[in-house]
């Protein structure tokens, strides 16, 4: 039996250097400024695209990868004859999860494990660097299935979106964003639930905010890894994670939330991603 | 006429009451800004003369002009009260106008005896509908007038007689309000809530006198803007600061229920009852340190439903009876509670819609009436509502259609419109009705409001001296501030929170402010309070010039 690799969108987050490390193969989504389309990471880094962002007049908009972009990461791992996990960002948010499944029909010759993990960014690179890790580990394609399926009751994310200019724009919040309070300067908390961005909790403040996201990681505690993401915020996101330091057993790190996700979110965005300890998940 | 004639003769049907009916309510109308202007605070904004007024309106609707029968033509007027009525005023007004028909019961015709055995049941009525009543209010009016009507009718069998002596007695004992209550004596001003109650008595008995013509407002003129004349009367409602821990709620389930029994053995366990309906169900409604005894009690007359007990205190919880969970959502709104707040302006008004809320234009200047409480609950899909009274002078209106309305309603009594925006931000959209309402009500009690408005007249209220054209500074509804210009008193109102306590300051506009006001306040706001996140919005409301909010 050959060996077993991780496929996954750049939605994930996952720094390069651990995708790297973990061999994961990272197919980009794409954001476009007026006329100028950048592949995610591989042509346009969080850096600049917050600089654009801030500069451009053109507000971004992003594109799933193609079909042909799937077909050609799952041939090229089914030719060296690995056997592949893809782990995508919420099909409801999304037509990257779609997209890889018309690409795996199109390739008889790859076995295939398509995984909607319902979510975005860290909380879906989360899927990926443990199912990277099992791999690594020779864990069969079942177990890593198995685990993937068990997480999901322990991983959550919660974000405060700094406006809601962009959230709105993009269209990619449900239910309830009429209720937002559109008129007063809110800082909404919002959660991804069932595949959705539904808002939690109306904010006045950003102080108020972190308070509340420490609160849930209080609620949940203990964390056996939390993962702290901002858009182009880092002093808030220093403060974040220390809020969350006292609930949080493992890794503790701070990443930026890349283009895709700040084209969304829009910046000053913050938030974190949670994995419950074992056990102590919600069922 | 015929029925005038009949009346002299010491009686009075149904066209004769719907017809003295009319006149009173006129009467009433052409003397509403008279009432309206006895207001304990100096500021104009009394509305207890309009609210009255659009209450009787309400009740002469519901009545057919040609019943020949008395007791249909109260029954009918009652009803109408109770639907329409406005403010705290109109609910008792509402209630006096329930005894009244309760006593003429089926009479065709009403005799002086069953006029002044009305008389009385409109007072007790009303007194019931008030927990903890104050002397020195329209109930003590209405108690001095049903007592010198029973003694009248002994003597003289005549309908104009009886009501001419009811009507002087209740004259003595407005006049001696002001010494009552010590917000009307500092005021110099007697009860709004008894002048306009004499009012309509009055207007009865012009109609019966023969005196019909009415002053009539000039065409096209507004009924006056609306509140505060009942003011202690209302601290007496106004429980949410009030020492009882559980919000009791249940349906009695059982055949032949005495609703007077019950509401007078429940009376002893609590505070702030209601007790609804009567025959096979009655809806009750109870504050109380013991909810067990409460419901001990009412187990024992019949079936239990829909058992609620919230600790008001703490967080609600839940204590007996049903499990709550999210109910299922309505695709428009994912709160498994509906929202209604009673709004003044339009700006207000805009700021909750945005929150998710259904709104009710009214407030400080214009009361809504129990049946736009009672639409506006019927329009949210879900079973559970939580209405913001925004005004304490609602807040009997909203425990009204509370009581009235098939679904499970919950008055958190918000006094100030900040509070209303406060509880709203305060919703939690993942969390069950419970932790809703208990996260609301905790986030109403934090919020700070201060409202600047301009003095009408001089007076002393609670040791403020106010000169006319002041600046009155209230904080929390309460006038602690005055002086000349708006900043120093708004600085003295912060000051008092105090503000640095706090994280956001919201101004809201007025009505009647300036852009200049507006930027001078934001400026000196900035300035002494650095480290407040300073927003402004525009309220549109009328009277207060500025109301600000800390959260």
């Amino acid at each position: 039996m050959g060996e077993i690799r991780i496929v996954t969108d750049s939605a994930s987050d996952i720094p390069a250097a651990l995708a790297e490390a973990l061999r994961i193969v990272v197919v980009p989504l794409s954001v476009q400024f007026g006329p100028k389309n950048y592949r995610e990471r591989e042509e346009l880094t969080s850096t600049q695209f917050y600089d654009m962002l801030a500069k451009n007049p053109n507000f971004p908009r992003t594109s799933q990868p193609s079909v042909g972009n799937f077909e050609e990461v799952y041939r090229e791992l089914a030719g060296q004859g690995a056997e592949i996990i893809s782990i995508h960002l919420s099909s409801k948010l999304s037509g990257t999860f779609n997209a890889a499944s018309l690409a795996a029909a199109n390739v008889p010759e790859a076995r295939v494990h398509l995984v909607d993990t319902l979510t975005a960014s860290m909380a879906e690179g989360v899927y990926a660097l443990a199912a990277a890790r099992m791999a690594a580990d020779g864990q069969p394609a079942a177990a890593i299935l198995t685990a993937i399926e068990a997480l999901r009751s322990r991983v959550f994310v919660i974000f405060m979106l700094d406006s809601m200019t962009h959230v709105q724009r993009g269209g990619r919040i449900g239910r309830a964003q009429s209720m937002i309070g559109a008129l007063l300067n809110i800082k909404p908390l919002l959660i991804i639930e069932d595949g959705l961005v539904t808002p939690r909790q109306r904010t006045r403040t950003t102080a108020r905010a972190l308070r509340e996201m420490a609160n849930l990681a209080e609620e949940r505690a203990p964390l056996a890894e939390a993962h702290v993401m901002h858009a182009n915020a880092p002093q808030v996101a220093q403060e974040l994670a220390a809020l969350l330091q006292p609930y949080v057993r493992g890794t503790l790190d701070i990443d930026v939330l890349g283009a895709v996700i700040g084209t969304h979110a829009g910046a000053g965005t913050i938030g974190f991603v949670g994995v419950q300890a074992e056990g102590e998940g919600r069922s | 006429m015929k029925g005038a004639a009949k009346a002299e003769l010491g009686q009075c049907d149904g066209r004769t009451l719907r017809a003295v009916v009319d006149t009173a309510t006129a009467w009433l109308l052409a003397h509403a800004h008279e009432v309206d202007a006895l207001n304990v605070y100096p500021v104009p904004d009394g509305d207890t003369g309009s609210n009255m007024s659009e209450t009787m309106r309400a009740a002469a609707k519901e009545a057919a002009d040609d019943e020949a029968n008395a007791g249909a033509v109260a029954a009918a007027l009652a009803h109408g009260a109770l639907m329409g009525a406005r403010g705290n005023s109109g609910v008792i007004l509402s209630q006096l106008l329930r005894g009244f028909a309760h006593a003429v019961g089926a009479a065709p015709l009403l005799t002086p005896p069953v006029l002044a055995l009305a008389l009385q049941e409109a007072s007790d009525t009303a007194y019931r509908a008030v927990m903890r009543p104050v002397e020195g209010t329209v109930l003590t009016v209405s108690r001095m007038v049903a007592a010198e009507a029973a003694r009248a009718a002994t003597e003289k069998p005549e309908c104009i007689f009886v009501l001419d002596r009811a009507l002087r007695s209740g004259q003595i004992a407005l006049a001696e309000t002001q010494n009552q209550l010590p917000a009307l004596q500092q005021a110099g001003v007697v009860d709004a809530g008894g002048r306009g109650y004499l009012l309509l008595l009055e207007g009865a008995l012009r109609h019966l006198q023969g005196k019909r013509a009415v002053p009539t407002l000039a065409a096209g003129a507004e009924i006056p803007p609306s509140t505060r004349a009942f003011a202690n009367l209302h601290a007496q409602l106004d429980h949410f600061e009030g020492g009882y821990g559980y919000c009791t709620e249940f349906l009695i389930a059982a055949s032949g229920l005495d609703e007077h029994t019950a509401r007078a053995e429940l009376a002893n366990l609590g505070d702030s009852l209601l007790v609804v309906g009567g025959g096979d169900v009655l809806r009750v409604h109870i504050h109380t340190q013991d909810p067990g005894r409460a419901l001990s009690y009412a187990a024992g007359l019949g079936r239990l439903r829909r058992v609620k007990v919230q600790d008001m205190s703490e967080q609600f919880e839940e204590f007996a009876g049903e499990q709550l969970v999210p109910a299922p959502l309505a695709a428009d709104d994912p709160l498994p509670v509906g929202i209604v707040a009673v709004a003044p302006g339009a700006g207000f008004g805009a700021l909750f819609e945005s929150l998710g809320a259904v709104v009710v234009t009214g407030g400080q200047s214009m009361n809504p009436s129990t049946e736009e409480i009672l639409a506006a609950v019927a329009r949210r899909p879900q079973d559970e509502v939580v209405v913001l009274p925004n005004n304490k002078n609602v807040l009997l209106t909203a425990q009204q259609a509370a009581a009235l309305s098939g679904k499970t309603v919950h008055v958190l009594p918000t006094r100030t419109v900040p509070q209303g925006i406060a509880a709203l931000l305060a919703v939690r959209f993942d969390q069950t009705p419970t932790q809703i309402l208990a996260d609301m009500g905790e986030a109403a009690r934090h919020a700070r409001t201060a409202e600047l408005t301009i003095a009408v007249r001089d007076a002393e209220i609670a040791g403020v001296s106010v000169h006319t054209g002041d600046t009155l500074g209230l904080l929390d509804g309460d006038l602690v501030a005055s002086g000349s210009g708006a900043e120093p008193v708004l600085a003295d109102l912060l000051a008092r929170m105090p503000a640095d306590r706090y994280e956001v300051a919201t101004l809201y506009r007025g009505r009647d402010a300036t852009t200049a006001q507006t930027e001078a306040l934001l400026a000196f706001l900035r300035a002494a309070y650095p480290a407040l996140q300073v927003e402004q919005q525009s309220g549109e409301q009328a009277h207060y010039h500025f109301v600000l909010s800390v959260e």
